[in-house]
């Protein structure tokens, strides 16, 4: 199954958190903010580290969708 | 004939240190990488241990990057080992296992560490800053049913919030009229103040404490007015100190910290520094600051190995941290050491607001409790308003 990840675009503030954790499954733009690639390219957990150590919150992930 | 650069060495293991080690490859650096950290562990997430890891909401570290990103990214590791000097005429760090570094560029990351004035300081006190101080305060929460926290900082405040998650009565000792006064003024101070005290923590300020005596397992928080307050244990947060204590007998320029340029450039040829640790020049704001925020560290770290590289990038961040307290997220963006008004804006939630901090009339931060949106749009404008 496909992992769900979304990412608020408007509470991103680009710390680059989850670009460390899960690489391959986000990027950051030229601008500096974070946005999905390809959430299947890391494993599940990177995904939940991702998202607890994003500082605002603007990541969710369901593993299970 | 100019020397390539083989050998990057860099100091430090926390987030500054370990997006420099990431940056150096995203750069494409082809040569050699150490982190020499102190810590027995790889860079870990520490914004979490005054957190999820004090409450037990999670039990495990949060590592900063999988651990098999070192070897993929061939960055060697060297851990339980800190740096006892540094000889910059022969370009080498002398390590705390006899063993010597040579470098081309060195990265100082070094941190800080807890402030423990001479008066808080009693056997049994504790700090967070590490993972080992997080063993402690842990082992402390569990057999204690009473704790005190002298300073109502960020950090003073989540060790509150995790302490009554607990069940645990906490008391929370600010010497200002307000906790977080300094920060953000009165108004705003108070109104976190309350927040704590909504939820059970009992807020005393405007009193300093004169001494803690006792052991582990009782100790005695003796307030400059005669009071005495009695509890389990007692948590210190009042501040830490640049880790730069080893390179007092170097020719590196230190003042709060070890002083650098925009380019994160020292006084001293091919050496750099970066995070808690650097007092630079932001030329965003034209003046040097040293900054004790996760974000501005990392960002930091990642500056400096551009720099060390020769690509020559001012680091003028915009500061942004976050806190949560009592399930109420914190969040703040900009530099804002003085100011002359403060509009507040409430939201609809109980204790949500919104603080925006003005001088001649130009906006210079944001702070929000709840939902941090305001923040991160106030961060996005204050970036591109480069007039500052």
């Amino acid at each position: 199954v496909k992992p769900h990840v979304t990412l608020d675009p408007d509470v991103c503030i680009g710390s680059g958190g989850c670009v460390e954790r899960a690489p391959g499954a986000f990027r950051l733009t030229d601008e500096g903010f974070s946005v999905i690639v390809d959430p299947t390219v890391v494993a599940p957990h990177n995904l939940l580290d991702a998202e607890v150590g994003c500082p605002v919150q603007a990541i969710t992930v369901d593993l299970d969708p | 004939v100019i020397k390539p650069i083989d050998r990057i060495v860099i100091v430090g293991g926390g987030v500054a240190a370990q997006r420099c080690a990431t940056a150096l490859r995203q750069l494409d650096f082809p040569g050699a990488v150490t982190i020499l950290s102190r810590e027995r562990v790889a860079p870990y997430d520490r914004t979490l241990l005054s957190k999820d890891m004090l409450t037990g909401k999670r039990e495990e570290r949060l590592p900063l990057t999988p651990q098999t990103a070192y070897q993929d990214k061939g960055i060697e590791l060297r851990l339980n080992v800190a740096a006892a000097a540094l000889d910059v005429a022969a370009q080498q760090l002398l390590c705390t296992d006899g063993t010597a570094l040579p470098y081309d560029r060195l990265i100082l990351c070094s941190g800080g560490e807890p402030l423990l004035p001479r008066s808080l300081s009693c056997p049994g006190v504790l700090v967070l800053r590490e993972l080992p101080h997080i063993a402690r305060l842990r082992a402390a929460l569990r057999a204690i049913d009473h704790l005190v926290i002298v300073g109502g900082g960020f950090i003073g405040g989540e060790v509150a919030s995790a302490a009554t998650d607990l069940g645990i009565r906490a008391t929370l000792i600010e010497a200002a009229p307000t906790i977080l006064d300094r920060v953000l003024g009165p108004d705003v101070g108070s109104r976190i103040g309350a927040i704590h005290s909504v939820c059970g923590v009992e807020v005393l300020t405007g009193v300093a404490v004169a001494a803690i005596t006792g052991e582990p397992g009782l100790q005695t928080v003796r307030l400059a007015d005669g009071r005495e307050i009695s509890a389990g244990a007692v948590v210190v947060g009042v501040g830490m100190r640049p880790n730069v204590d080893w390179l007092s007998d170097t020719p590196l320029r230190l003042d709060n910290g070890i002083v650098t340029d925009e380019y994160c450039q020292t006084n001293i040829s091919k050496v750099l520094a970066a995070g808690d640790c650097a007092r630079w020049h932001n030329p965003r704001y034209g003046q040097h600051m040293r900054v004790e925020h996760w974000d501005t560290a990392a960002r930091h770290g990642a500056a400096a190995a551009a720099n060390a590289l020769g690509h020559a990038e001012p680091f003028a961040p915009v500061p942004f941290f976050w806190s949560d307290q009592h399930a109420t997220k914190l969040s703040w963006a900009g530099y804002a050491p003085a100011w002359d008004r403060v509009t507040i804006e409430d939201c609809e939630q109980p204790h949500q607001f919104v603080a925006r901090y003005w001088r001649d009339d130009q906006l210079h931060g944001v702070f929000a409790s709840g939902d941090p949106r305001p923040v991160a749009r106030a961060r996005r404008e204050l970036l591109a308003a480069n007039n500052l």
